[in-house]
């Protein structure tokens, strides 16, 4: 996947609330919310904590540890410009930290069984935008 | 049991949906469809349209523009809910409670669905500014890659195959034969299934609902009232719904605890099991939706729907499961047309494709807002 095309494409908007994620995601690491009213740890960014509703939160690095919730592989475009190049495999991670996320794969279909452990890398997919990319541990 | 006005529908309308197909026409409008359809249910119902006064509106644009292209533009109640598939056992639970509360006496449901005609399609477009975004930049957001997540999943967990869900596209195509407003009538074999190309693998383009025009309606009215109507009225159940909400199509359980609860709900208010019924309706914007139906509306223990559906929907179904032909062969009125198929079985008017004796459906939809109930001609839940 790294050798792939980098293309533009249209990403999730810069907002207060999520710049702490994208800035982590350049230093390599995959950035969550912790609340700082009761400590609930969420991703992807959002305003309001879904527990208590505060606004206030601090980001955390998280470990880039998780496991294999499920796969697809996706063998259809469905933009004009994505970085991802069909057939691609997406997969939904559950992050040690508690969060469900959605990110590439790097490995063969074959090797994938839903509780495999992951861990991330962070890659640049467009100029500034790093996406976090699962390997196999 | 409280109290309960019961409710029942005295009108089914439904257009021809291969017609349609065969002529796509980009002047389609939502409007005309559920028209068509509303004529046909309220003729269905013998009822004048001055007794309707309540109207739900179901993919329609605009609800005033829809009551005041029927003539009905002085209603006790409007509304419209959202083009979704969830919303057909919410349309029919809202009209039950309007009903019984007295807000209104007789409520017409009209969905018009021009999704063929305009092109409509489902995955890639995503807000920048929304939560989706962060699956969407990965390129999931398709409901179809999230169903095939979850097959994915219950195959690894239970050793389900891709087969069962092969079994669920002939069973439906198979139906449709029988069924002349069908838009796919070809039957097809496993092979065929196997050898349709991958859309979000594990799932087959023979796993996907059509996109398609047409629309459905239903009269609706208090039993009381329904006694002195010419057609059979069908009796609802209380409708039951429950939710499994996430910003993505995810439940960690594949909606399956949502699903027991409305069944345990169902089965508390009613006394009705799973094997008392004779006509299933199953929700199936995708095949594996129907697994985790049967299992979730407890017609088999969890993980165990691939075995069950080898053994009862094979060359000789024992079981009849979306008579009509569902959402992947007769076409995608998101639930509504199944609910139409349902009162159709019940009344005993669904041509070739009657089930003798048919005389309890079920409506199942599993799906972020799970909701179920049963029909009957029997006035049995008052």
């Amino acid at each position: 996947m790294a050798d792939e095309p980098k293309i533009e494409y249209p990403f999730p908007a810069i907002q207060d609330y999520t710049e702490g994620y994208w800035q982590g995601a350049i230093g390599g690491k995959i950035r969550a919310q912790q609340c700082k009213a009761c400590g609930y740890v969420r991703l992807p960014p959002t305003a309001h904590c879904s527990q208590c509703l505060s606004t206030r939160s601090k980001w955390v690095d998280l470990s880039g540890h998780g496991s294999i919730w499920s796969w697809v592989i996706m063998h259809r475009p469905y933009f004009k410009h994505h970085w991802q190049v069909p057939p691609y495999l997406v997969a939904l991670v559950r992050l040690d930290e508690g969060p469900l996320i959605s990110a590439a794969i790097d490995a063969d279909q074959e090797r994938l069984a839903v509780g495999k452990k992951l861990r991330a890398r962070l890659e640049e997919v467009a100029p500034g935008r790093f996406l976090p990319v699962f390997e196999l541990t | 049991m409280m109290n309960r006005k019961n409710v029942a529908i005295v009108g089914v309308g439904t257009t021809h949906f291969a017609d349609l197909y065969a002529k796509r026409d980009p002047a389609r409008d939502e409007y005309g469809l559920a028209a068509d359809a509303f004529a046909l249910a309220l003729a269905d119902s013998g009822l004048e349209k001055s007794k309707i006064d309540g109207l739900i509106c179901i993919r329609i644009p605009s609800y005033s523009a829809m009551a005041s292209y029927l003539g009905m533009p002085h209603l006790r109640f409007v509304n419209s809910l959202e083009a979704a598939g969830r919303m057909a056992a919410l349309a029919i639970q809202y009209a039950q409670l309007l009903i019984e509360a007295g807000a209104a006496e007789t409520i017409a449901i009209v969905y018009g669905n021009v999704g063929r005609s305009a092109s409509a399609s489902y995955g890639g477009a995503f807000n920048t500014k929304s939560i989706n975004a962060y699956d969407a930049m990965n390129g999931l957001t398709s409901p179809g890659a999230f169903l095939a997540a979850h097959f994915q999943r219950h195959a690894a967990l239970y050793g389900t195959t891709t087969d069962a869900l092969g079994r669920v596209a002939i069973n439906n195509r198979r139906n449709a034969t029988l069924n002349p407003a069908a838009v796919f009538r070809e039957p097809i074999t496993l092979d065929d299934y196997m050898s349709a190309p991958f859309i979000a693998e594990p799932l087959r383009r023979l796993d996907y609902c059509l996109i398609n025009d047409g629309g459905v309606a239903f009269v609706l009215t208090s039993a009381e009232r329904a006694q002195d109507l010419k057609s059979d009225p069908v009796f609802i159940s209380p409708v039951v719904t429950t939710t499994d909400l996430s910003f993505r199509y995810v439940s960690e359980d594949g909606f399956y605890s949502a699903a027991q609860r409305v069944a345990q709900q169902l089965h508390c208010a009613t006394g009705i099991k799973a094997g008392d019924v004779d006509i299933l309706q199953v929700y199936d914007n995708f095949t594996p939706v129907v697994l985790l139906s049967l299992e979730g509306f407890g017609y088999c223990p969890l993980g165990e729907a691939g075995a069950w559906v080898a053994e009862n929907l094979g060359d000789l179904p024992k079981v009849s499961l979306n008579s009509s032909g569902g959402h992947t062969s007769e076409g995608y009125m998101q639930g509504f047309a199944l609910i139409a198929e349902g009162a159709r079985q019940i009344r005993g008017t669904a041509g070739d494709r009657q089930k003798a004796g048919a005389q309890l459906a079920q409506y199942m939809c599993l799906s972020p807002i799970v909701g179920s109930f049963y029909l009957s001609l029997e006035n049995r839940w008052s």
